[in-house]
């Protein structure tokens, strides 16, 4: 795994972009030591999905309009471009079910460093 | 071509004259219409702004006793139920299929209950087997409009709630009319939503998008406009997670937006979702469920293979229900129908897809399978 700073270096609630090997990653600090590393590159058209906004997911609870919450389990990062949202944790779009997915890595925090594995099994960018 | 029988999910049927309509007013609205209006009686439903040069119905359309054009059930039969084979048919009103736009709410709310009682009367009540009634609804107190639907919703030939005009200026989405939905469902009924309700010129509304057309071309060229708004309001607004059993029959837009405004809303909906968390699906998949299509004015294709391809592209076989809007002047017959889509979606267009929409026995008799009353409509 490829060290990409100490956990200090990330905020919570942000995300960060980071290059490791070429690859422009953008590593997501939710709340506490949970870190989470996605590719910035949308599957939808190839935007860069990691300069979007980052938030917990918005949510009507019984699907009632007069009923909208966050989820803040859930962060959820809405890609610069067109908007689509990603949940950060597996990189599966929201709204499209797993169609479309975000490359994520497997991150570790380790001794205060956080550890991506950039050849991890993480599911691929992709468009099934 | 097809040579089966038919449903025929929209037929105008009037009232010979507005007189007709007087015995079923209260004593009070009825003083009101005889009194208020001079030598005339108050008009019951406002004039529309763009009038169609050749007139609104076809010119063979009118009964030689005199009368409006769909107030002869002897000549509906003759021009309509006979050769076009209509096993069932569904009556959608003439002139007072636009009750919502008349400006006054308690007036049109009189104006509905007696339009009801009068078809129930006079079309429902074993004239003709084969047809089955909408319940006219005064959208402008969409509570008054619940109650009418719950009051004779229950008719056993009653098949569908009808909307057209929007008698408050919004879509019909809006929480506003949710009552209306309420009582369909209770009912077992679907909702109808018929085109063309806003171009009267009572409305505050324009009939279309970026102002009001100046001749009835632009009207009717544009008319799906109004029923794209109504449908994109209804699934935004959540309307189908609130009344998963809701069914829509929208008539008279035709057909070929569809895949125009289905294709934009899922791409518009997968970067707007946080704005609309209470929805679960795609819009497309609301629309399948719950949505059905009646054909006419089906568009007339260059050529009928590009009409297939088009129909192909959003399924089409599975969503449209036959009908003729009989006896308006632009109405379609069972050939152009049957010769503008596949074969193999004859039974569907014609019978089938009507069928399971009103929750009828797939028999050719007319009778309604029981008592709908609380069943998925």
């Amino acid at each position: 795994m490829i060290e990409v700073g100490r956990l200090e270096d990330f905020a919570e609630r942000s995300v960060t972009l980071v290059t490791v090997e070429r690859v422009e990653i953008g590593v997501v600090r939710w709340d506490g030591d949970a870190v989470y590393a996605l590719r910035n590159v949308c599957p939808h058209a190839h935007g860069p999905v990691c300069a979007g906004r980052l938030g917990p997911k918005i949510v009507a609870e019984g699907s009632d309009p007069l009923s909208v919450a966050v989820d803040d389990t859930c962060p959820v990062i809405a890609c610069a471009w067109h908007g689509w949202e990603f949940d950060v944790r597996s990189g599966e779009a929201l709204c499209a079910g797993s169609r479309y997915r975000v490359k994520t890595y497997p991150v570790r925090v380790d001794s205060g460093r956080v550890l991506v594995a950039l050849n991890g099994r993480g599911p691929q960018t992709e468009r099934e | 071509m097809y040579s089966g029988t038919v449903i025929d999910c929209d037929i105008h049927h009037d009232w010979a004259s507005p007189a007709d309509l007087l015995p079923y007013f209260s004593a009070g609205w009825r003083e009101y219409v005889t009194r208020s209006g001079g030598r005339d009686l108050i008009p019951y439903i406002p004039s529309e702004i763009h009038p169609n040069p050749g007139g609104v119905f076809r010119d063979d359309a009118f009964p030689p006793e005199g009368g409006a054009a769909g107030s002869s059930l002897a000549l509906m039969q003759e021009q309509l139920l006979e050769p076009h084979r209509v096993e069932r048919g569904l009556l959608t009103f003439g002139a007072g299929t636009y009750v919502a736009a008349i400006a006054n709410p308690y007036y049109a709310a009189e104006v509905a209950r007696a339009a009801n009682d009068w078809s129930i009367d006079n079309w429902l009540g074993g004239a003709d087997d084969r047809l089955y009634g909408t319940v006219l609804a005064a959208n402008q107190l969409p509570e008054e409009a619940a109650k009418e639907i719950r009051r004779v919703g229950g008719h056993p030939r009653m098949a569908a709630a009808l909307l057209a005009t929007n008698g408050i200026g919004k879509p019909f989405g809006h929480p506003l009319f949710h009552p209306i939905y309420e009582a369909a469902t209770e009912m077992g009924l679907p909702v109808a939503i018929h085109a063309a309700g806003e171009s009267f010129a009572s409305m505050r509304v324009s009939p279309v998008g970026s102002g009001v057309p100046s001749l009835y071309l632009e009207h009717h060229t544009l008319v799906p406009q109004g029923v794209m708004t109504h449908l994109v309001s209804m699934i935004v607004h959540g309307v189908f997670e609130k009344f998963p059993t809701l069914r829509v029959l929208l008539m008279e837009a035709g057909v070929a937006w569809i895949p125009a405004v289905l294709w934009r809303f899922d791409m518009d909906y997968k970067g707007l979702r946080r704005e609309t968390p209470w929805l679960r699906r795609h819009p497309s998949e609301y629309f399948y469920e719950h949505v059905r299509i009646t054909t006419q004015p089906l568009e007339l294709a260059p050529r009928r293979e590009q009409m297939v391809e088009l129909l192909r592209l959003i399924d089409a076989g599975e969503i449209l229900c036959f009908s003729s809007d009989y006896p308006h002047w632009d109405t379609d017959d069972v050939l152009h129908v049957s010769q503008s889509i596949p074969a193999e979606w004859h039974d569907r267009v014609f019978r089938e897809n009507a069928i399971d929409l009103f929750g009828w026995s797939d028999s050719a008799s007319g009778v309604p399978a029981g008592d709908r009353a609380g069943e998925a409509g």
